[in-house]
């Protein structure tokens, strides 16, 4: 879990309102229970005062005491019922006091007697006392045989444990829920997250080479829509403007062929004629060496335009690519001979892979040449290929002058030459590996250059083509 | 263009096959000889003719 992520921000933000949520309503139900338990449990001890009230008022003025207990005792039976019950008159003179409880909730000898003066009206007083705490009402009363106190009360012990039960019930089940409301917010962040995981992962498979592909559009209507859309239509932007620029060195690199063609035409012309002195055919001569590159690189440059703009899948058939590097190398090797490099097939399993049988030989004619122009005299390269993992792989080792570490990020970008001046003398534009990158990426190829498996400190430049049935 | 015949596109705009194979012809054909048949037209190409 990663707590920078969105999901357990979110999660735990979550969590710490529903705890504020829960303590405030918790608070709440606490105190309200009690109060309303409470104000329930005076209005009975109340009811049950008036009782007794109600008795002394219709008493005789002789009326005796042992006569009131009787009457109380009859109409209430406080033991019996868990109640306090004492009558006390002005004087201080003790006339009826119940007994101990039936349930021993309270000793009723610890209850201190309500000092003098006596609140005028009816009041409510909770008592604790050592045995346990009650809630008496007590209610001064003028009866015909006198002054009165009389005092009623009840445990609160029920209601102690039921506040303390409820307090228990609160403290497990809010940090539970908590819990779980927390869990479940988290997954459900997640949940609501996933869309934009699959937006990210489609664009992640989304290259300038491919900007075809859109982005999944959830119909929820909301912001994750409209960025999904938003991201779309600005994917098809980006795709026109870059077939726009695609199109124009297409266009531009097709136009310069014609006019190169008619100068090299008219040149050749000159040259070839009778009359040209030696000198006017050497000056020519280098001007047409000249018009020879500038052709090369323009056809380089129309292929790679039109490897970009994906018009490179038309012909596409099974290529026994064994037999095309075997006989490409076999097309090479005086080349190679010339240089003094020897030129070697290497391990050669039959591979078959589909594709442009004209453009996977110029993969391999440009690997080739590229290795016998770094690779000094008596070295050697070969070329091998063979099934591996689930792709066919061809592989151009050289015994050569290797290629720098920092080059290495940069040998299949366009124009780039590790040296300038050597590069130069050869007549390489700086494309070869430009095209073959191209090549490999419009047949879902892969393309590496792996320095371990390279001979003496050479270059080892690895294809891994998809294949295309068992077996090859 | 003798590239275009003889190998095929893959080829153009690298190499010097050309003028390796000339000149492995040259050294079969005209190297015994005072009167050199295979010419050089430089820019342009080759040609056989006997030179004047």
């Amino acid at each position: 879990m990663n707590p920078r992520s969105l999901a357990f921000r979110l999660a735990a933000w979550y969590a710490l309102l529903l705890s504020a949520t829960f303590a405030v309503v918790g608070f709440g139900t606490f105190y309200g229970l009690g109060q309303y338990l409470r104000a329930g449990l005076r209005d009975s001890v109340e009811r049950r005062s008036q009782q007794i009230e109600q008795y002394l008022q219709q008493t005789a003025p002789d009326v005796s005491d042992a006569t009131i207990g009787e009457a109380i005792t009859t109409r209430l039976a406080p033991e019996d019922n868990n109640r306090y019950v004492r009558v006390t008159r002005a004087s201080g003179q003790l006339v009826y006091h119940s007994g101990l409880p039936a349930d021993r909730s309270f000793d009723p000898a610890d209850i201190a007697p309500l000092p003098q003066p006596w609140p005028a009206g009816r009041a409510a007083r909770a008592v604790t006392s050592a045995s346990g705490d009650l809630l008496i009402t007590s209610v001064p009363i003028a009866a015909p045989s006198g002054r009165y106190l009389v005092e009623l009360g009840y445990s609160l012990q029920p209601l102690e444990s039921a506040e303390r039960r409820l307090l228990e019930l609160l403290a497990v089940l809010l940090p539970v829920l908590v819990v779980f409301a927390t869990g479940g917010g988290y997954l459900l962040v997640q949940w609501a997250l996933r869309p934009v995981d699959q937006m990210s992962d489609t664009a992640r498979q989304i290259s300038i080479q491919d900007l075809e592909a859109r982005l999944p559009v959830v119909p929820t209507g909301d912001a994750l829509q409209r960025l999904s859309i938003s991201l779309n239509h600005m994917l098809a932007r980006l795709r026109d403007s870059v077939q726009t620029s695609r199109r124009f060195l297409a266009d531009a690199s097709h136009e310069l062929r014609t006019p190169l063609t008619i100068v090299k035409g008219e040149l050749q012309e000159i040259v070839s004629r009778e009359q040209c002195s030696p000198e006017l055919a050497e000056r020519v001569g280098s001007v047409l060496e000249e018009v020879a590159r500038l052709e090369s690189l323009v056809s380089s440059l129309l292929m790679l335009s039109r490897l970009d703009t994906g018009d490179a899948q038309r012909e596409w058939v099974e290529v026994n690519l064994t037999e095309l590097a075997s006989g490409t190398a076999e097309q090479m090797r005086l080349i190679a001979e010339d240089r003094g490099v020897l030129l070697q097939p290497g391990e050669l399993a039959p591979v078959t892979v589909r594709g442009d049988r004209s453009r996977l030989k110029q993969v391999i004619v440009n690997l080739l040449d590229n290795a016998i122009k770094f690779t000094p005299k008596g070295g050697t390269v070969s070329v091998h290929t063979r099934l591996y993992d689930g792709h066919g792989i061809l592989e151009v080792r050289d015994s050569g002058i290797g290629i720098p570490d920092s080059a290495l990020p940069h040998i299949f970008d366009r124009f780039y030459r590790v040296d300038e001046a050597r590069s130069r003398e050869d007549g390489g534009a700086g494309l070869g590996l430009a095209i073959v990158r191209s090549i490999c990426s419009a047949h879902g190829a892969d393309i590496e250059v792996d320095v371990q498996r390279a001979p003496e400190h050479g270059s080892c430049f690895r294809v891994r083509f998809p294949v295309s049935s068992r077996g090859g | 263009m003798i590239i275009e015949h003889v190998w095929d596109q893959s080829f153009e705009g690298l190499t010097n096959i050309v003028d390796v194979y000339v000149r492995y012809l040259r050294r079969k054909i005209d190297d015994a000889f005072a009167v050199k048949l295979i010419q050089t037209i430089r820019g342009v190409g080759y040609t056989i003719r006997a030179a004047g």
